[in-house]
C-alpha cells in the first residue's frame, strides 16, 4: 500500500470511529423515547390494555434496552479490535467501586423482582486498575445474573483470597451448559440452550476478559449446569 | 412546606421531559421541565424544586455549566442536582464512573437516560432521602 493510500485509510478509520461515537448518541436518544413511551403505554398511562399486549410491550422494552447496550459494545469491541483502548490505572479502592456497581444495579433487580445483596470488607482493598473499566465490567457480570434469573437472588461478594481480592456474582438462574464454559469468553460466543430465549450479543462476557486480563487480573464462571444458576468472579491482585 | 417534592426536568427534548414528568407525576412527586441551561438557572431560582434532573448535552450552555451555576449561587447551592444523559463517557478527557464524576464536581448523582423509569424513580427517591 501506498503512502497516499495509507493516509486515506487512516482518514477513512478516524471517520468511522467518528461516526461510531456519534451514532451512540444519537441512537440512545430516540431509544430512550420508544422505550420510555413504552413502559409508560404498558403501565397504562394512555388508557387500560389487554394482557397480551403489555407482554409484547415488555418485549419492545427489552429489545430497546438491547439496542442501546450493544452500540456501546460496538463501540468498546472497535477500541479492542484497534488496540486503542487506554486504561487509566491508578490506586483504587476496589470495595468501593463493587459496592457502587451493586448499588446501581439493585435498583435494576429489584423493579425485575429479584433481590440483589452485597458484602465485602468495612475497610479498603486497594488495587492498582481503572476505576471506570472494573466498574463497567462489573456491572456488566450483574447485568448478566439479572438477565439470566426470572426468579430468586443474586448475591455479590468481595473477599480477599491470599494476595488476592476476588469478587463474586452468584445468581439462581439458568445455569451454564458445562461444554459452553470454556468458550465463554470469546467474542460472539454464547450458550445455544439460552440464546433463543434471551437475547444477547456474546460481546459483554469478551471484553470483559480483555478489560481484566489487561489490569492484570482473571475471569472465570463455575456453574453446576442448566437451571443450576452460575457464579462469575474476577480476581486482581492486593496492591500493598 | 410542600406536600409532594418538587422535580425540575431539564431537556432539550420534549418528548424526553414529558416521559420522566409523567412517570414522576405518578409516583408520588411534583415536576416542572426547563428546555434549556438558561431556563433551568431561571427555574432553579424561582420555584426552588427540591431535586433536579439535568442533562448534559444541550443546545447553548451545556448541562454541566448550568448545574454548576446552580451549584455556587449562594441562592440555590441547596437545591440537590443530578445528571440524567445518555452518554457513556460525558466528560471523556477523565477517568472514573459518572456518578463519581458527577460527585467530585459538587452534584448529587448522575442517572442514565435510558435506564428503565422505575430505576430512575428509585435514584430519585434515594437522593432525596440522602441528609
Amino acid at each position: 500500500m501506498s503512502n497516499k493510500e495509507k493516509k486515506e485509510v487512516e482518514k477513512l478509520d478516524h471517520f468511522n470511529a467518528h461516526l461510531l461515537a456519534l451514532t451512540s448518541h444519537q441512537l440512545k436518544t430516540p431509544m430512550g423515547i420508544i422505550r420510555g413511551y413504552t413502559t409508560l403505554l404498558r403501565e397504562g398511562f394512555y388508557g387500560p390494555l389487554s394482557d397480551q399486549v403489555k407482554e409484547i410491550l415488555s418485549k419492545i422494552e427489552f429489545s430497546t434496552e438491547e439496542v442501546v447496550t450493544l452500540v456501546d459494545k460496538i463501540i468498546d469491541l472497535r477500541k479492542i479490535d484497534e488496540d486503542v483502548i487506554t486504561y487509566q490505572i491508578e490506586r483504587v479502592n476496589f470495595v468501593r467501586i463493587a459496592r457502587e456497581a451493586a448499588e446501581e444495579m439493585g435498583h435494576m433487580a429489584l423493579s425485575r423482582g429479584l433481590d440483589l445483596s452485597f458484602s465485602g470488607p468495612d475497610h479498603e482493598i486497594v488495587v492498582r486498575g481503572d476505576d471506570q473499566k472494573l466498574y463497567q465490567v462489573i456491572q456488566n457480570l450483574i447485568d448478566n445474573a439479572v438477565k439470566y434469573t426470572r426468579k430468586g437472588s443474586i448475591v455479590v461478594k468481595v473477599e480477599e483470597k491470599g494476595n488476592d481480592v476476588v469478587l463474586s456474582v452468584a445468581d439462581s438462574g439458568i445455569g451454564i451448559d458445562a461444554g459452553v464454559i470454556p468458550l465463554l469468553f470469546q467474542e460472539f460466543v454464547r450458550d445455544k440452550n439460552v440464546s433463543k430465549e434471551i437475547h444477547g450479543t456474546g460481546m459483554g462476557l469478551y471484553i470483559a476478559r480483555i478489560f481484566i486480563e489487561a489490569q492484570g487480573g482473571k475471569i472465570w464462571v463455575t456453574s453446576d449446569g442448566l437451571g443450576a444458576g452460575s457464579t462469575f468472579y474476577i480476581s486482581l491482585p492486593i496492591e500493598k | 412546606m410542600r406536600e409532594k417534592p418538587l422535580i425540575l426536568i431539564v431537556d432539550d427534548e420534549k418528548d424526553l421531559r414529558e416521559i420522566v414528568s409523567l412517570k414522576l407525576n405518578s409516583s408520588g412527586f411534583d415536576s416542572m421541565v426547563a428546555v434549556d441551561a438558561k431556563e433551568a438557572v431561571a427555574a432553579a431560582k424561582n420555584a426552588h424544586p427540591d431535586l433536579i434532573l439535568m442533562d448534559i448535552h444541550m443546545p447553548g450552555e451545556s448541562g454541566t455549566d448550568a448545574a454548576l451555576e446552580i451549584k455556587q449561587d449562594p441562592e440555590t447551592k441547596d437545591i440537590k442536582i443530578a445528571f440524567l444523559s445518555n452518554l457513556k463517557d460525558p466528560w471523556p478527557q477523565t477517568t472514573a464512573p459518572r456518578n463519581d464524576l458527577a460527585r467530585a464536581i459538587g452534584m448529587d448523582d448522575f442517572i442514565d437516560k435510558t435506564a428503565d423509569l422505575d430505576v430512575t424513580v428509585a435514584k430519585v427517591r434515594e437522593i432525596l432521602a440522602r441528609m
